[in-house]
């Protein structure tokens, strides 16, 4: 073996063998089975897996691995992301990336290796997902399991998905700019809806079709070769109530056109220019590195960005004294919420742009646009509050403050609430002015996202699992604005007091959930 | 082995952290002395190939390092002052890892460099359970595992107990006699135990480079003891440059270095190289 498919195989096995030791891989297992049994109802209780022309089609090997696959595709597309999109970073941090930068390993092949541990990574999800589905099959299957099917269907979907997702993870992690939470929501409002943009592009307009080589997720190649062996552009895949008073259709066996074949091997290589523009702006964990990245963006905005963070650390230094006093819980709170400032000090300005749009914009502006961007920018500004202490290790000088160690958890929970209602509580004040039940349904959403923030980051230590989860918790709420049960902030004026409730609850969960685990972890991990 | 044509580093901010440094290092053990933010960390991350030269060169085997440097990267060990690991990885996966980039592919070496760090019974032991002194001997251990031609060590014994200080400081001693070692610590005596030729750095420029004994001449003349009273200590303390104090019954043996004004009743003591170094920088600062 040559020196340099050794350390490919090196930083390959070391980036799976991490990832497989983390407790998330396991909850990320569970979390697969359950999406595998949500997915595929039992039809005797009028839910389908799939649907032609409104007919049930037959769960055979065909129908429920094109289904699932497409399913599961869509998900890795957005979760995906998160799940890889830390492996350089974690060796910055960590200052492991300090060692590698003083070995021969090239940086091409340093990145290559991470690439590949990535697509490892992710393929190791996609096959758990693929024998989990297998499993339901065999549980609600109308006819014999043929893994061979699954294989098939699965092996052409998923690869360029995989690739490509493992490549723009090494690219946003390459990029000081896009490298931390900021990168994590550019990647959920901008690069979601691109992977979608060029399938309806080339679907629009012909001179454009080339387009459909960028489609990712293999949606466009699932919809034509099941319009091709139906005859039929009518049917839908995902959960869905079916006409019981209708035969079911047997979906025919399944065969890729060779076409497709080429567009999905075509679509797999676009990853290696990701792969180049990774290469180009990585730079080997050079100490002046983070300091030449943040120059070099040095624009306009970027300037203003700056001043604007040097003004605001400015107006924070004399609001110490506001703070001196008996050590209380709530004192401690706002020392809290004033070092998020600090620490972000564009979550004031952001704060500010929310507080003056509430009493300005249109209230059908508001509610459409304003609050999911709201809910969307939420989430980098409270994934730090929990877990930073830990991420910094300053907890042991946290705990050795007065109240703080017997009450961290509580702490923690108020600091992440307090910073969600200064960044909402204007679109809350501004609701309640319009609607008294819609500004309850919007502070009812606003309890869920800091809840989960302090769940997922008392639980996980890392900011990364809050965003995945309620990140995709947003996705499946913007796309199912006629569902009362994903309008859980009232924007779509569904949301009725059982919902409202209900949230409320999840939320009270969580919290006690989070409490548990942390009494847990103080006492018999003594962390 | 290692020659530093006129380099410097400076940083966009406009700080200078190295400024015109030229050395030319051979085999041996080179002790890099300085106070905090002297450019020591900096001039060995260049060393290492971490960082680049903002002017000047770096020369290998009279190459310069920016076109060889996987060719020096193959025979470097480095150990930074602050390294992190993977704590879910054991001691020997880790090391497998790092040897595996450094193109190590005997197990028996990991195992020997494992046990020269006196790790060898915990190989199997995942690094998270580790102390903070048995994560230090892992830093070095990946920095030997390649049996470095150049081997970079930035604060080596931070976190070591004082056995375990021995241990390294023999480790250095004997590694063979083409290594280039380079060693920066705070601790005097560990440099006074086993450099041979040591550099002295403050505010990024070389202030002498020698061996021990040509600081020592240095500051020779210049260090002095005293006893004073614990009234007259507190108010010379500011005055003079202690190099240590004893506190006695009857009052507080100092010793200190000095450009020029003696305390009274002072007399006249061989310097050690601590006091050599405090004599040098102060002299800088003094310039």
């Amino acid at each position: 073996m040559t020196r340099a498919l050794l350390q490919l195989r090196v930083l390959a096995r070391t980036e799976t063998i991490l990832r497989l030791r983390k407790g998330s891989t396991g909850v990320l297992f569970l979390f697969l089975c359950g999406s595998a049994y949500l997915l595929m109802p039992d039809s005797r209780e009028g839910h389908a897996l799939f649907l032609i022309d409104e007919r049930r089609v037959i769960l055979n090997s065909a129908a429920t691995a094109i289904a699932s696959a497409l399913m599961g595709c869509i998900v890795l597309l957005l979760v995906g992301f998160y799940i890889v999109s830390n492996s350089i970073g974690r060796d910055a941090r960590s200052g492991v990336g300090r060692l590698i930068a003083s070995t021969p390993v090239p940086s091409v092949s340093y990145l290559a290796g991470k690439f590949f541990g990535n697509v490892l990574y992710l393929t190791i999800v996609a096959v758990g997902f693929m024998l989990a589905c297998m499993g339901m099959h065999l549980l609600r299957g109308e006819a014999p399991l043929e893994p061979l099917v699954y294989v098939g269907i699965y092996g052409v979907l998923f690869p360029p998905l995989i690739m490509n997702i493992a490549a723009i993870a090494l690219f946003f992690e390459t990029v000081p700019f896009l490298s931390g939470r900021v990168g994590d929501v550019i990647y959920f409002l901008l690069a979601v809806p691109l992977f979608t943009l060029p399938l309806a592009l080339a679907h629009e307009l012909p001179e454009l079709a080339w387009l459909r080589y960028l489609d990712v997720t293999g949606s466009g190649a699932i919809v034509s070769e099941i319009s091709r062996l139906t005859n039929t552009t009518h049917f839908s895949i995902g959960w869905s109530p079916y006409n019981p008073g209708l035969p079911p259709e047997v979906f025919p066996d399944f065969t890729w056109d060779r076409g497709l074949l080429v567009e999905r091997l075509v679509t797999s290589f676009v990853a290696f220019p990701i792969i180049g523009l990774a290469w180009v702006a990585f730079q080997r964990f050079d100490p002046a590195w983070v300091q030449i990245g943040k120059r070099r963006q040095a624009g306009f905005i970027a300037n203003t960005l700056r001043r604007f963070s040097f003004a605001i650390r400015r107006l924070l230094i004399p609001s110490v004294g506001w703070f001196g006093g008996p050590p209380s819980i709530l004192r401690a709170t706002m020392l809290d919420i004033r070092l998020s400032l600090a620490t972000m000090p564009v979550i004031a300005l952001i704060a500010l742009v929310f507080i003056i749009s509430a009493f300005v914009a249109p209230i059908d502006t508001l509610r459409s646009g304003f609050l999911p961007i709201m809910f969307a920018v939420l989430v980098p500004c409270l994934a730090a509050v929990p877990t930073r202490d830990r991420t910094h290790n300053v907890l042991g000088f946290i705990c050795a403050a007065p109240l703080l160690q017997n009450h961290y958890a509580l702490w923690k929970l108020f600091s992440t609430i307090g910073l969600t209602f200064l960044i909402g509580g204007a679109f809350v004040v501004r609701m309640v002015f319009e609607s008294p039940w819609s500004g309850w349904a919007l502070a009812g959403g606003l309890v869920l996202i800091a809840s989960s923030a302090f769940f997922f980051g008392t639980v996980s230590s890392t900011p990364k699992p809050f965003a995945i989860a309620f990140l995709l918790f947003l996705y499946l709420a913007l796309n199912s604005r006629t569902m009362p049960g994903f309008d859980f902030a009232g924007w779509n004026q569904l949301t009725t007091p059982a919902i409202l409730s209900g949230y409320l609850l999840v939320s009270v969960a969580m919290v006690l959930v989070g409490f548990i685990w942390h009494g847990w972890r103080t006492r018999i991990l003594a962390i | 082995m290692l020659t530093l044509e006129s380099v410097s580093k400076k940083y966009r901010s406009g700080v200078i952290a190295v400024d015109r440094i030229s050395l030319a290092l051979g085999p041996g053990i080179v002790g890099l002395l300085g106070p905090n933010g002297a450019g020591k960390t900096t001039l060995m991350q260049m060393l290492a190939t971490i960082s680049k030269p903002s002017e000047g060169r770096i020369l290998y085997q009279g190459q310069d390092i920016r076109k060889v440097a996987n060719s020096l990267r193959a025979r470097l060990g480095y150990l930074p002052q602050d390294f992190g690991v993977y704590d879910n990885l054991t001691a020997f996966e880790f090391l497998a890892f790092l040897g595996g980039l450094k193109g190590v592919r005997s197990k028996q070496k990991i195992m020997d460099v494992l046990e020269a760090v006196n790790l060898h019974s915990n190989v199997r032991q995942q690094i998270r359970t580790f102390s903070g002194g048995m994560k230090q001997r892992l830093g070095i251990a990946q920095a030997l595992v390649n049996d470095p031609e150049v081997l970079i060590v930035d604060e080596p014994t931070s976190g070591l107990d004082p056995e375990e200080r021995v241990r390294f400081r023999t480790l250095l001693a004997t590694m063979g006699p083409n290594t280039l070692v380079i060693l920066s610590t705070h601790i005097v005596s560990d440099i006074a135990a086993v450099a041979g030729t040591i550099v002295l750095l403050n505010k990024g420029t070389l202030v002498t480079m020698g061996v021990p004994e040509d600081l020592l001449v240095c500051a020779a003349g210049h260090v002095f003891e005293t006893m004073l009273s614990s009234r007259e200590f507190h108010t010379m303390r500011q005055s003079i440059r202690i190099s240590s104090v004893v506190q006695h019954h009857d009052g507080v043996q100092v010793r200190y270095v000095s450009h020029g004004d003696v305390l009274p009743g002072s007399r006249c003591v061989d310097p050690d190289l601590e006091d050599a170094y405090l004599y040098l920088v102060s002299e800088g600062k003094a310039a």
